[in-house]
Order: structure tokens, then sequence, then C-alpha cells
């Protein structure tokens, strides 16, 4: 017995490794099997959480956008990011930061080639040929990140990284323009007046004397409104001209009473308001545009965009070309023209001074070709010498406002990371 | 050298119960391994069948997300079926191809329950390189014919096989009418790879807001013939589907009325006696417009 124990030849150690070893292979196996649906879950779900965050980084570069739209005088910055968004134009870091935290979003070595930063977005312009218009390539990127060509239409890029994942996608984005309900008349305000009583045509309320002639109307063509409230006034008072000399052709004046004393409201004022601060165009209380600054208001390059005079400026002379028409809105003052100068487009006076005399006068040969439009209980003197208003209804369409800006449909994408 | 001398063995009645005893644990060792490796297999298909499955309704929302909707209609989806979708889409990693400056191609999903024990997932693509896309093959059978491409995506769906009746997509609003009034789309995609039997189904869904979806805007247009020979005509009530600025054009009798461009037309210097027909179009930014005509007898 004691022998029988004390031998201790057996297979019993060699058969349990092996036991152990198989079933090690065989936990060890569906470990890796398990782990690896770990990381293809994980994987995902860090796709999706970048896409979320890249989507989030691009609806907040449109918010930014519906208030400030990047121009030549206020352009967008190369880039804005997590890290760098000093820019009024950038999204704001903060707001993205809170609602997007979480195992995801947090940093941690990634490869090279992955972005640094949890988001960046970028505004470039959209380019001017068909070809120019598609997001793809080096093409976009190099170009300026503001609205070089004044179409309204800039590209936003945005990426989102989440779990060294990174996802990007792209839109075009427009900026929105309202037309305002503005009159179609060829002058417009408490009172009216011409500066003599000979034969002679001084409002063109047909369009007949417009310059190109090619502007001219058609046969069918209505004659705009010579339109007064009259408060406070006797009608001679208020629309003082020689109606028996053809002073006003085709003689369309009428008093209407009825007729808004503010003919845009202070949320449509705003909206021009800001059309002008996007084309620094806008003149703030205290500043007044001299005489050539009016001639070529826009330091931008958009096109038929306001010049927004807030005053008190008692502004005088400008002019412009007949293919650059303006719209010229004066908060508080006062505007005359005189000399040889015309101006093409609408001349709209809110007189917040509340003046009863002349808020609009012309002068000399001086011409108005399109519209004057005075608030309160303002007139406007027409001058005495030649035609100096000629209505042109085409100069109404100048009379727009911003409207924000808001993604044009069929050009949000997703696109790879890289591009 | 004891050892070597010794010449003592086992009985045999050691041997034997040695024998069985070897053999008992031998077989519970080998039943629990067959069980571990058949569970094991199990699983890695099923986790290679939920992998395939993944990777397709990923591709599909990423395809669905980059929906592009026609110019003239505005709608992302041409056909919408339960099992059977068509779109148009960005394919953005291949780019502008010759005249299809968009880089759009067509895409379609479908599923083949012909044979009842492998019902598939298909999807098929029609690429162009002229401007304007040509029109969507028709055939219904899935796969169908006329398309540049066809490829399985999932091979183990069971939405319909065994009497199921589980639609692969859904879509929003409920109430749609017509495929180009569909807002979003809902994918839910069921694998099993052995119908019947453990470890089951496994389920994957997702849900898609189609983004370049672009509706009509409506026009309502309200003139009033009014006092001094106006008349006065309002287009406020119009408005777009998708909540887009519009704009606004306006013609009398059928000429333009030049420089009209807001909601609010004011007409003078209309004759007493004299009907005018107007009519207000409005339009909104991805070119789609809508348009109305009112006639005023002037009092």
């Amino acid at each position: 017995m004691r022998r029988s124990l004390a031998d201790e030849s057996g297979s019993a150690l060699i058969a349990a490794i092996i036991l152990t070893a198989v079933m090690m292979a065989l936990g060890l196996g569906a470990l890796a099997l398990t782990d690896t649906q770990h990381k293809l879950s994980a994987t995902e779900r860090a796709r999706e959480s970048a896409f979320n965050l890249s989507e989030a980084a691009l609806n907040a570069q449109v918010f930014q956008l519906n208030r400030v739209w990047p121009t030549a005088a206020n352009p967008g910055p190369t880039t804005c990011s997590a890290s760098a968004a000093t820019s009024a134009l950038c999204p704001d870091p903060v707001s993205l930061a809170t609602s997007y935290t979480g195992a995801d979003y947090g940093s941690r070595p990634c490869a090279s080639g992955t972005p640094p930063d949890a988001w960046t977005t970028t505004i470039r312009d959209d380019g001017t040929g068909t070809a120019d218009k598609q997001y793809y390539g080096s093409t976009v990127k190099d170009r300026s990140p503001y609205d070089l060509n004044g179409n309204g239409a800039v590209w936003v890029r945005a990426t989102g990284v989440a779990n060294c994942q990174a996802q990007a996608v792209v839109a075009l984005v427009t900026r929105g323009q309202v037309s305002m309900p503005f009159p179609a008349s060829a002058v417009a305000g408490n009172w009216f007046s011409t500066n003599n009583q000979g034969r002679k045509v001084i409002v063109d309320t047909l369009g007949a004397y417009a310059q190109p002639p090619s502007a001219r109307p058609g046969p069918a063509a209505q004659p705009a409104d010579v339109v007064v409230r009259c408060a406070g006034l006797s009608t001679s008072a208020c629309l003082n001209y020689a109606a028996d000399k053809g002073q006003v052709s085709p003689d369309t004046a009428a008093v209407t009473p009825s007729m808004s004393a503010a003919t845009l409201t202070a949320l449509q004022l705003q909206a021009v308001k800001q059309q002008a601060v996007n084309a620094g165009s806008y003149w703030a209380s205290g500043t007044c545009p001299s005489s050539a600054q009016l001639s070529s208001p826009s330091t931008g390059t958009w096109q038929g965009a306001p010049v927004y005079v807030e005053g008190p400026c008692n502004l005088s002379g400008g002019g412009n070309s007949a293919t650059t028409p303006g719209f010229l809105v004066v908060v508080n003052g006062t505007y005359a023209l005189g000399g040889n100068s015309t101006f093409y487009g609408v001349v709209y006076a809110v007189n917040q001074q509340n003046s009863s005399g002349a808020v609009v006068s012309l002068s000399g040969t001086a011409e108005i070709q399109g519209s004057v439009i005075v608030d309160g209980p303002g007139g406007i003197v027409a001058g005495a010498s030649k035609t100096n208003i000629v209505y042109d209804p085409r100069a109404l369409s100048l009379v727009r406002g911003f409207a924000g800006a808001s993604i044009a449909r069929n050009t949000w994408r997703i696109i790879p990371s890289a591009q | 050298m004891t050892r070597i001398r010794n010449e003592r063995g086992f009985t045999l009645i050691e041997t034997l119960v040695a024998a069985t005893l070897s053999i008992i644990v031998l077989t519970a060792v080998l039943g629990a391994f067959e069980v571990f490796h058949t569970h094991s297999q199990k699983e890695r298909a099923r986790a290679d069948a939920q992998d395939r499955a993944r990777g397709a309704v990923d591709l599909m929302a990423r395809l669905l997300r980059n929906g592009a909707g026609s110019a003239a209609g505005g709608g992302v989806l041409e056909r919408a079926g339960s099992y059977d979708v068509i779109f148009k889409t960005v394919d953005a990693t291949v780019g502008p191809q010759g005249a299809n400056t968009n880089g759009l191609m067509r895409a379609r999903y479908c599923v083949d329950a012909s044979d009842p024990s492998h019902e598939a997932v298909w999807m098929q693509t029609q690429r162009w390189t002229t401007a304007t896309p040509p029109s969507a093959p028709t055939a219904l059978p899935c796969p169908g014919t006329g398309w540049d491409a066809n490829q399985q995506q999932v091979l183990n769906a069971v939405n319909v096989i065994g009497g199921q009746s589980r639609p692969l997509f859904t879509f929003s609003p409920v109430s749609w009418a017509a495929p180009s009034d569909i807002a979003g789309v809902g994918i839910d995609l069921v694998v099993d790879v052995k119908p019947g039997s453990r470890p089951g189904e496994s389920r994957l869904q997702s849900t898609v807001s189609l983004r370049n979806l672009n509706r009509s805007p409506t026009a309502r247009l309200t003139c009033t013939p009014g006092s001094n020979g106006h008349a006065v005509c309002d287009g406020s009530a119009s408005a777009d589907a998708d909540g887009q600025v519009l704009s606004y054009t306006w013609a009398m009798d059928g000429s333009p009325v030049l420089g009209a461009t807001g909601y609010r037309l004011d007409q003078g210097n209309l004759a007493s006696g004299t009907t005018h027909t107007f009519t207000l179009t409005v339009t909104d930014p991805g070119g789609l417009s809508n348009t109305q005509t009112q006639t005023v007898p002037m009092p």
C-alpha cells in the first residue's frame, strides 16, 4: 500500500493540461469573435456620432450665416474649428461642446490624417460656372471664404470627429431675400410740388423718358401714381403743380388720405438695414456719406444692395449709372439732388425727424429715374427745369430685405472626409 | 533497479474501471466540445450575417441621405414600396461623370423572396454621363433588368419568408400620396441564418430623413377691385411646403408687371368697366414654382 501511494507514474496531469488547452483555445476563439463584433459596433457608433456632430456643425454654421452674410467687407475665416472659432461668422463652440459630450467625443490620439479638432467648418464661394457648382476636389477648398461673385450662394463644409472616425458633409447655402410691399408710385409723400408753372413734363409717370430707351414701357404699360396723403394741408397745397400744363404726364396725381404714413414697418426696415450691413453700405448714426460715396456707395460687389443712412444727415449729390441702380434709404435726414446728376433707383426717406418740409428735392437738370417715397408729413419738390422724375418700375425690384440663409435643396451631401 | 524488477501491474478489474471512467469523461468532454463548437459556428454565421446586414443598412442610409430630387418634381424617391425603392443619389466617391456634373446615379433596393429558403436584398445601380438622367428601368422582378450593376447586399433576410410580412421600408409622412411627397424612410432589416432554430433573428433598424427633398410651393391669390381705378392683389397666403422664402412675380392680362416682386400688387389706372386677369407666380429657392390666376372686373 505504501509502495502504491509512493508510485508517481500516470498521465492525469498531461490529460488535464491538454483538456485545459483545448478549452482555452475555444474560449479565446469565442472571445475574439465577440471582440470583433464589439469593435465593428463601436466603429459604426463612432461613425454615426461623427456624422451627427458634422451635421450639427453645418447647421450651426448656417445659423451664423443666417445672421451675417460673408462679403468682401466681412469675409469668413479660412477655417472655423472647436479650438479656433473667434470670428462672428463661426459657430458657437460652447454650444456645440455642450450638446455633444460623452465617451465618443473625448480627445484621444488618432492616426495621422484624422482632423485634430472635434469639428471644423469652412465657407467658400460657389464659383461661377456650372462645373464649379459641385463640391468636388480642391477647386472649392481654394476659393475665397465669402460670397466673392455676389450671387448669394456659398458652400459650407463641416467635419465631425468622434472616436477617431471623421465624417464630412457639405451644402450650398443661399442668402434669402424678400421683396418689400413697396407702392408702385412715381412719387408718394404727404405733399408734392414743382418749382415753376411752365408747360413741360416734370414727372413722367409712365417711363416714356426712361434711359436707356430699351427700358421704356410698351403700349400696354400702366402709368404709376403720384400720390399724397395731404395730412393737415389743403389739396392745393399738397398737390402744388400745373396740372393743366402737363407737368405730371400722364396725370395720375391723387390725394389718398388712407395711405400709410410709414411705407415700411420697423421689421421690414430692419431687413433692409441688414442687407446694407452685409454689403458694407450701411452708415451708422452720426456718419454721413459724401457725394462721391453716394455715387459709388457699396464697398462690396453685391449689385443692387441698399445704401442705408441712419443720419441725421442732409445728403446731397451722388448719382449712379443705369447699369447699377440703387436703393437709397435715409432714415433721419433729407436728400437733395442738383446740377446734372442722375440717380437711378428708389429714394426712400423715412423722415424720422418728422419734418413737414421738403425731405427730397430736385433742382437744375437733376433727375431721379425710378421712384421717390417720403414718409410722415414730409414732401417732395420735383424741380423745374426738365423731366426731373421718370418712373421706372424696374427699380422697385431693388426694394428687398435680407431674409436669412438656408441650405439650397439638392446640395446637401455626405462626402469623403479627405475630400 | 527495484522498479525495473517490479513486475506488478494493474489487475483486469482496475483496467476495466479505469477504461470505463475514461470513456465517460471523454464522452462528456467531447459532448461539451461538440455543443460549444456548434454554438460557436452558429454565432460566427450569425455575426457574419449581422456584419453584412449592418454594412448594407449603413450604405443604404448613406445613399438615401445623399438622395437627390429632380429639378422638375422635387421628390427624392421614384418608387416607394415596402420591399422595393428607387431613388437618385449622389455617389460622392466618384464625382462628376461627363455631362452628369452632379455625379448622380440611380439606386434600387429590393427584396428577392422567390427562394423561400434564401431571401436576399439586392442593390441595383444605374449611372450615366448625360446631363439629363435616363429613365429608370421599369421591370418589377428583383433583381430586374436594365440596370448597370447588381449586387446581393444581404443573403439571409427573413422579412418575407415563412409567411412573414415585415416591410423593409416604411415612409413618412404616413399619408403620402406620391413618392415625391416622402420626406423620411424607415429601414427595418431582419436577418436569420437558420430560420426556426436558435439563436434566432437579428433586427437592424434605421431612419433616414431625406434632406434634399424639395416640395413645390403653393400660390394663393386674392384680388379686390378698389376705388380710384386700383386693383389690389394679395399673395401673402402663398406658402412653401418646405418653409423656404418665396419670390413673387406678377402679370396682368398676360404681360409681366415690371418691378412687382412683392407679395402684394397695387395696380392703378384701370378703367371702369374693364376686366383684367392677374397672375401670381411664386418660386422657391430650388426653382419650383406654382401659379394662380384671378380675373377682376373693375367697378
